[in-house]
């Protein structure tokens, strides 16, 4: 059985654990406040656009865009959208693994890896898989325009051919406590995906006559670049969105165990301590007993 | 009378402004371009320049905006940019007057 010193020991520094524990979920949970806010106006913009690109599509269904070409050469590539810190439980575990497996099915096509983050960089270099591009410290932090210079380097890539095609893969914001690995093919734009999704909506209430101008060709070059990045900002919102969230999550279990541990431990120091007070009562009994 | 046209201004980070409007004016590629309440449906790119917009109480706004999108349909505009930023104040006009009436030689 442990001291009364060694316990005393233990207790002081899980109660400090503890405490920085229950700062860091709270500091999560102010940040989860803040990303969960920027990302429902992330959702409003990209829905605004999903509509009117519906809209145009409508209208005029033949147009075209460097940003839809379909190549069938040529390696693809996965961004991966992982956590800069650690301490979120299996976040970023979910996301590696997911991320392992959907490397290791397409072997025939070299798969050039994009890292958003350090973890899933750290990860990937130990086993020997250099990610083509990294982008490191963003600490989580929703900053939109480096979001969109992240976007925009993407879509150079895959303008300039060095990549066929643009996976990302990050975690899905489903509610505070919810969160889902997914996988979202981004480029080349699949145009009969987005409006096959809302089909009955083309035919029925977007219908209608619409005027474009200048064009309905010029109006589609310059809605896609901004539909693409748009729903790039989206995902790295949804991941910085669900780190937080899966952060808060784990330091509040720590925050609960911790607690725990403190309860049995004090229980056991207590027990101890009234054991020494005993023990030491009977002495002294024992002593004036013998001295009479 | 109510207002009729409604008018939302999103940026990429999302909503930057919402209001009711009688009439609106914006600076759409081809030129300045008016929508007053049951405009067509329409759908044009922005270039930067000035959004002027009327309320029903008669006060003008106005905002500087960036190059974009617009779309108008059902009465509602919604205008997709890359920056909003307040617009100079207008330019005073009074003093104008002013200058005419000394400008009759009276005293």
């Amino acid at each position: 059985m442990a001291s009364l010193r060694q316990l005393r020991q233990r207790l002081r520094s899980i109660q400090g654990t503890k405490q920085i524990m229950r700062a860091m979920q709270l500091v999560s949970a102010s940040k989860l406040k803040r990303a969960q806010g920027r990302l429902l106006q992330a959702r409003a913009v990209l829905g605004f656009l999903d509509g009117l690109l519906q809209r145009v599509l409508a209208s005029v269904p033949a147009l075209d865009h460097p940003l839809c070409a379909v190549r069938a050469e040529g390696p693809s590539a996965l961004v991966l959208f992982t956590s800069d810190s650690g301490l979120c439980g299996a976040y970023n575990t979910n996301l590696i693994q997911l991320a392992e497996s959907h490397l290791r099915r397409d072997t025939a096509r070299a798969t050039q890896l994009i890292t958003v983050g350090k973890k899933g960089h750290r990860y990937f270099l130990r086993r020997g898989y250099a990610s083509a591009a990294s982008y490191l410290d963003l600490a989580g932090r929703p900053d939109l325009a480096t979001a969109e210079a992240i976007g925009r380097e993407l879509m150079e890539r895959f303008l300039a051919g060095r990549v066929a095609s643009v996976e990302l893969l990050y975690s899905r914001f489903v509610s505070s406590s919810v969160y889902r690995p997914a996988v979202l093919q981004w480029l080349p734009i699949r145009l009969e995906a987005t409006t096959e999704s809302q089909g009955h909506n083309v035919t029925g209430s977007h219908a209608e006559e619409y005027i474009f101008e200048p064009s309905a060709q010029r109006i589609f070059d310059d809605l896609l670049p901004r539909w693409a990045l748009a729903t790039f900002q989206r995902a790295m919102l949804e991941a910085f969105t669900s780190e937080h969230s899966a952060r808060m999550i784990a330091m509040k279990n720590a925050t609960d165990n911790a607690e725990e541990l403190l309860k049995s431990l004090t229980r056991q120091r207590n027990r101890i301590r009234q054991a020494a007070i005993t023990k030491e009562l009977s002495e002294i009994v024992g002593t004036a007993e013998a001295l009479k | 009378m109510a207002d009729p046209l409604a008018l939302r201004v999103l940026t990429a980070e999302g909503l930057a402004l919402e209001d009711q409007a009688v009439s609106v004016i914006a600076p759409g590629e081809l030129g300045y371009l008016g929508m007053l309440r049951n405009h067509a449906p329409l759908v044009t790119t922005l270039a930067p320049g000035l959004l002027t917009w009327r309320r029903s109480g008669g006060q003008t706004q106005r905002r500087r905006i960036g190059a974009g999108l617009l779309e108008v349909a059902h009465n509602q505009v919604t205008i997709l940019t890359d920056a909003v930023a307040e617009a100079p104040a207008a330019p005073d006009l009074t003093g104008i007057r002013y200058l005419r009436v000394s400008d009759t030689g009276k005293p």
